[in-house]
């Protein structure tokens, strides 16, 4: 195994939203795996906006330079590539362990302090991750085991073969991404073929209670899940019904709980079928109950992509935007920003801005822009206080705006020398005025008292 | 030097032994009372005892404050150094501003008690005496101390609303409360509240708050404080000035948003510019100039009676204008405050308790609540009226909780959330709920929460079970309305 195992350290510039044009470096330190073809595999996590990428192998000595070929933040699988040929001497790739190796004699792997260091860990469960954010459903495999700090693309393997990588660990418990989802990612890779991976967009709720059932007119055996939500995409047009029973996903029954028995990973959450050997564009097929019988229904699995909701959420990696006109710094509502008030960011951001999250697009305003603060000027005098901040913008100049750039074009035209800035009713400041004469001046000032390089990022 | 120090401790000799000639009008207020459970609506919470303090009034009254006697089992009376005790019944109390006056059915009571007159606001820096009996000790206590500082405060014993209050550093402390704060020979302020990690600081309601609840109630009923509806915010970036037409340094503050009445009445707009109120000149800030004191201009807002009209002088389009807005009681924001002396309402059916979303029933998720609380809840409470009006539910329903019972033993809902339908009825009043159960023709009642969840209750299980559920749990009756 270790002509296998590889050390990364990477370097990135980690962005808080709420002060988007500040960048911090960041040192991340992790590991990956020799796979075919002079490639090394290791998860996303930490790749996000990477300045310098560098590889060590055998635990010592010479570091190299290594370049990102593919990421897939949703998958949470990365591949690096390596120029220098002298890096490739004396590696080996990996060996994937098949779906019914993925449970006896397991250990973590990894290198420490110049040595591999191998721990013992013990299968507990597969389960489908938790999403914080929207996220693709994603397998995980749980084992347990006392080794220290990990997470970070250990490799955990049986015997000579790979089980798969460390995604992460809480108390004793280390999540795996297992190697058939990762091979089956991999083989679409080199076909040329990787679509990414798709989700269910609809919500539903057990139908464990008989008199729900039994009020749908569905008759024999308790089975199935309610439909409460035929899509959560803006603008999706879903072949489900609201209140559809789904009886079977791809040929496996439903129970009343959600779960179905999956032949490789158990009882598992009927969200996997979005990713079991399916991705984005595939078509699972549905058997529903709807209005008294039952229908077969075919359903297109949409990408896991979320950068057209309400409160978008852009791809991992993507830069912070914002636009600062006379102090007034506007950011687009983004799950970035959300996410910004930390793990707990549910309870912890504006109650209001939260909701959001909630809600659709509507046809005239598709995203939206806040407010999120104000750098003190006198030119700003009077929006200073607390109730100006994180105000969700209606119109600026009597245009709707939804997006930056929309922001940027209604500042062209001001409204007799003034920017009219007007917020979304029942917000705490309804209406703020700028003097559309002297902004330049105010931006050149606030931009250099308070060191900012560009006082716009519209991209 | 010493002659004026001689001269300052006559002073304050005087003013205390003035202090404690009307201290003899002071009354204890000792209370026996019980809040209900707002989550288990026909249940109370053990009785609780507590004191305060309170005076005697013209009219043979007792001014204490409304907290001091909220949910009141009864209250006693006891007088400066008389051992016997006086019952007392509330004849008006409000919870807005937290006064409350008393009456004593039982003759003699008021023998020998002189009413206190009430006086005028304080000035800053000016020394008070508080009198009373706060806990620590059995007698009457006085304390002394300067006017810190005069402004709008929130008013925690309703909790959504502030008015204009006076703090001290004269130690204000449990007990005291109700109880009067003397500046020479009269009244000057009802010791009311502290607020917790400050330090010496006590907060007293002024007379201008006193004189509006006995004008209020001099007619035999407590009518509140009415409201114009609309959110005054300060007026001071230069080019918002200008873009209204007015000098960059003057006077007015804005009308930033109005409430639903006040945008139907049509009489003020948003983009009003308020420049005096009642006579008294607007700063850029929102604030008047109140016996000296700059204040939020609400406290002049505040001091109307319903029914009363307000001149507000506006600058609208470029132009000074004069309106007189009417003046009127609105509850729409009432279950966002606390809520006392009613029980609260509720239904029960096949053991699903249902009862209107109020302040009071979401603080039972614990002090945390709004971390608790889905988002639904919040939302209705708190935005719903500000951002869509039209579709403000006039009395939002939850599932409280349910009383297991095989009949619902299959619901997996089964508390703290709110109601969007029941069979197909959207349930806007707790009349709702009891019709759409009452009216339905099929077989299974569906109940929609807000969430988009669905839960199903056999119709005829749940008829035939309700009264056997309400007998096990102890619920005396299916409903309270």
């Amino acid at each position: 195994m270790q002509k296998s195992i590889v050390r990364f350290d990477v370097t990135r510039n980690d962005h808080n939203f709420r002060v988007p044009w500040d960048k911090r470096a960041q040192s991340v330190s992790k590991l990956g795996a020799v796979i075919d073809g002079n490639e090394v595999l290791t998860t996303a996590q930490g790749l996000a906006n990477h300045t310098l990428v560098r590889l060590q192998k055998g635990g010592r000595g010479r570091w190299f330079n290594g370049e990102v070929k593919w990421v897939d933040f949703q998958a949470n699988l990365a591949v690096v590539g390596v120029s220098d040929e002298i890096f490739w001497s004396d590696l080996t790739p990996i060996q994937f362990a098949e779906a019914d190796e993925l449970r006896d004699d397991l250990q973590v792997v990894r290198w420490r302090a110049g040595n591999i260091e191998r721990r013992a860990a013990e299968f507990s469960r597969f389960t489908v991750a938790d999403a914080n954010f929207n996220q693709a459903p994603r397998i995980e495999l749980k084992a347990s085991s006392e080794i220290e700090g990990a997470g970070r693309g250990e490799l955990m393997v049986s015997g000579a073969k790979v089980v798969g990588l460390v995604a992460s660990k809480s108390g004793s418990t280390c999540s795996v991404i297992p190697a058939p989802f990762i091979t089956a990612a991999l083989k679409l890779r080199a076909d040329g073929n990787y679509r990414g991976l798709g989700y269910f967009d609809f919500i539903w709720q057990p139908a464990s209670n008989p008199a729900t059932t039994e009020f749908f007119e569905l008759n024999g055996p308790a089975r199935g899940v309610l439909v409460i939500k035929t899509s959560t995409r803006p603008g999706a047009k879903s072949p489900l019904n609201l209140h559809d029973i789904i009886l079977e996903v791809d040929g496996f029954p439903i129970d009343i709980q959600g779960d179905y028995l999956d032949p490789d990973y158990g009882h598992v959450i009927m969200e996997y079928l979005a990713c079991r050997n399916k991705w984005a564009g595939d078509i699972v097929k549905l058997k529903v109950w709807r209005d008294g019988k039952t229908q077969q229904i075919d359903y297109t699995l949409p990408k896991a992509d979320f950068t057209e909701n309400l409160v978008t959420d852009r791809p991992e990696g993507a830069e912070p935007t914002y636009l600062i006109a006379g102090g007034l710094v506007f950011v687009p509502l983004s799950a970035e920003y959300l996410s910004s008030w930390g793990k707990d960011w549910q309870r912890n951001a504006p109650f209001r801005l939260v909701f959001y999250n909630n809600q659709k697009p509507e046809k005239a305003q598709r995203s939206l822009v806040v407010l999120s603060l104000v750098l003190p000027d006198f030119y700003n005098i009077g929006y200073q206080e607390r109730n100006a901040q994180n105000l969700v913008l209606d119109k600026a100049n009597g245009l709707r705006i939804d997006t930056l750039k929309s922001l940027a074009n209604a500042l062209k035209s001001p409204e007799d020398g003034f920017h009219v800035f007007e917020f979304k009713k029942g917000s705490a400041l309804q209406k703020i005025i700028l003097d559309a004469e002297k902004l330049d001046a105010a931006n050149q000032r606030i931009a250099k008292r308070y060191r900012i390089a560009q006082f716009q990022k519209l991209q | 030097m010493r002659i004026i120090f001689t001269t300052l401790l006559f002073a304050s000799l005087a003013s205390l032994a003035s202090a404690a000639d009307m201290g003899r009008s002071v009354v204890q207020v000792l209370l026996y009372s019980q809040t209900p459970v707002w989550d288990a609506p026909w249940r109370s919470n053990p009785v609780a005892a507590s004191s305060g303090s309170g005076f005697v009034i013209d009219g043979e009254r007792v001014m204490t404050n409304a907290h001091v006697v909220s949910w009141a089992k009864q209250i006693v009376l006891r007088r400066f150094q008389d051992p016997r005790p006086w019952q007392a019944q509330v004849e008006h109390i409000s919870h807005e501003c937290d006064l409350a006056v008393l009456k004593v059915t039982e003759p003699g009571f008021f023998d020998g008690l002189d009413p206190l007159p009430i006086g005028e606001l304080p000035k800053v820096r000016s020394t008070v005496v508080t009198c009373g009996y706060p806990s620590g000790g059995e007698q009457i206590s006085y304390t002394s101390g300067v006017v810190s500082r005069i402004e709008l405060q929130n008013y925690v014993h309703i909790g959504n609303k502030a008015f204009l209050s006076v703090q001290t550093d004269a130690a204000i402390n449990p007990g005291n409360s109700g109880g009067p704060v003397f500046q020479d020979d009269k009244v000057a302020g009802v010791a009311f509240m502290g607020i917790p990690g400050l330090e010496n600081t006590g907060f007293f309601i002024p007379p201008a708050v006193i004189n509006h609840f006995l004008e209020d109630i001099s007619d035999g009923r407590n009518d509140g404080f009415p409201k114009a509806g609309i959110r005054i915010v300060s007026l001071q970036n230069p080019a918002f000035r200008r873009y209204l037409g007015l000098d960059p340094t003057g006077d007015g503050a804005r009308i930033d948003s109005l409430s639903d009445y006040a945008q139907k009445a049509g009489l003020l707009k948003k983009d009003d510019v308020v420049l005096e109120v009642n006579g008294s000149r607007v700063g850029s800030d929102g604030t008047i100039l109140l016996d000296g004191n700059r204040v939020y201009c609400t406290a002049v807002l505040q001091s109307a009676q319903k029914g009363q009209q307000l001149k507000m002088k506006l600058w609208r389009e470029r132009k000074e204008i004069e309106v007189a807005v009417p003046m009127d009681i609105h509850l729409e924001d009432a279950n966002t405050g606390n809520l006392y002396d009613s029980l609260p309402r509720y239904f029960v059916y096949a053991g699903l308790v249902f009862t209107p979303l109020t302040l009071d029933y979401v603080k039972t998720f614990g002090r945390n609540w709004r971390g608790v609380a889905n988002l639904e809840m919040v939302y209705e409470l708190y935005y719903q009226r500000n951002e869509k009006p039209e579709k403000v539910r006039p009395e939002p329903i939850v599932l409280a909780a349910t009383m297991a019972h095989p009949v619902n033993a299959d619901l997996r809902l089964v508390n703290r959330a709110m109601i969007d339908e029941i069979n197909g009825r959207r349930i806007e009043s707790l009349e709702d709920v009891i019709a759409a159960f009452k009216d339905n023709p099929k077989d299974q009642h569906m109940i929609k929460f807000a969430s988009g969840t669905v839960e199903c209750l056999d119709k005829a299980g749940g008829d035939s079970a309700n009264a056997q559920i309400l007998s096990t749990y102890g619920i005396p009756s299916d409903r309270r309305l």
